[in-house]
């Protein structure tokens, strides 16, 4: 492998992991946010 | 607090994008190593990234344990994945620029070890904290791991001094690198801390979503 396959290899992984883990944090508070507003309808619902 | 991420997210964004262009066209290649010390634009700021999380860690530990405030507990969980993260792209391309450079992909070098070391240390760090179901608990816990780590930090970066290394001196230090390759490094160290804010404001959101949804699973 030359040079820039080595630096393609660096940076790919690097944007590889810094998207993956934006993308796992985008979806947990996606998660969670569903959770409450579904939990405060039902909550409001019940009363 | 989510107005602010949202300028940090795109600024980091712009500043990255920069960070690339200077570091992979704008830059000259270094005149021993040739292009593939282009890899260093992302090794270096990652790794002081990494730092810097395991610094916060360390101050919101020991404001945690000395008060006891919930947000501080928040802010070191969140800031020890965030630096997992960036030492993780550290040991990773760290070891793509050894390959072409050393003739290895990995060797257990003092500076190596210690990385790999500080890994595994706050990678313990967030598994402790999964297992310990008093959340409390969890944080008083942690915040002994988070300070007792903070000297591998220490052991890390000062080892390429105490002892004979494969891996070069620190590329941050007065007159260690030509100009022309110090001003792309610091903007891609700008681009990653900025990164790093926005990742923590963001972790430190869904910290706050998560103890939200434990109360109303525990009150309803």
């Amino acid at each position: 492998m030359g040079a820039w396959g080595y630096i393609g290899l660096a940076y790919g992984l690097a944007a590889l992991a810094l998207i993956g883990y934006r993308w796992s944090l985008a979806a947990r508070l996606r998660k969670w946010r569903t959770h409450l507003d579904r939990a405060a309808a039902v909550r409001e619902e019940v009363t | 607090m989510d107005r602010l991420a949202r300028i940090l997210g795109v600024g980091a964004g712009a500043l990255l994008a920069i960070g690339l262009w200077l570091g992979l066209v704008q830059a000259p290649p270094d005149a021993v190593q040739g292009e593939v010390q282009r890899i260093m634009y992302v090794h270096v700021p990652s790794i002081m990234t990494a730092y810097l999380a395991f610094t916060v860690v360390l101050v919101a530990s020991v404001a945690y344990l000395l008060r006891g405030t919930r947000s501080w507990d928040r802010l070191a969980h969140a800031s020890a994945e965030v630096g997992v993260v960036f030492t993780g792209i550290t040991l990773a391309t760290g070891s793509i620029w050894g390959k072409p450079t050393w003739g290895v992909w990995w060797t257990w070098d003092a500076r190596l070890t210690g990385t790999a070391v500080l890994f595994l240390i706050y990678v313990g760090y967030l598994m402790l904290r999964s297992v310990v179901d008093d959340r409390d608990r969890a944080g008083r816990y942690a915040a002994v791991v988070g300070i007792l780590g903070f000297f591998d930090i220490i052991f890390t970066h000062m080892a390429v001094k105490w002892f004979r290394t494969l891996h070069q001196p620190s590329s941050l230090e007065r007159g260690a690198i030509d100009p022309a390759l110090y001003l792309p490094l610091m903007v891609n160290l700008g681009a990653f801390v900025t990164l790093y804010l926005y990742l923590l404001l963001r972790r430190v959101r869904l910290v706050v979503l998560e103890e939200a949804v434990e109360a109303e699973v525990l009150g309803g």
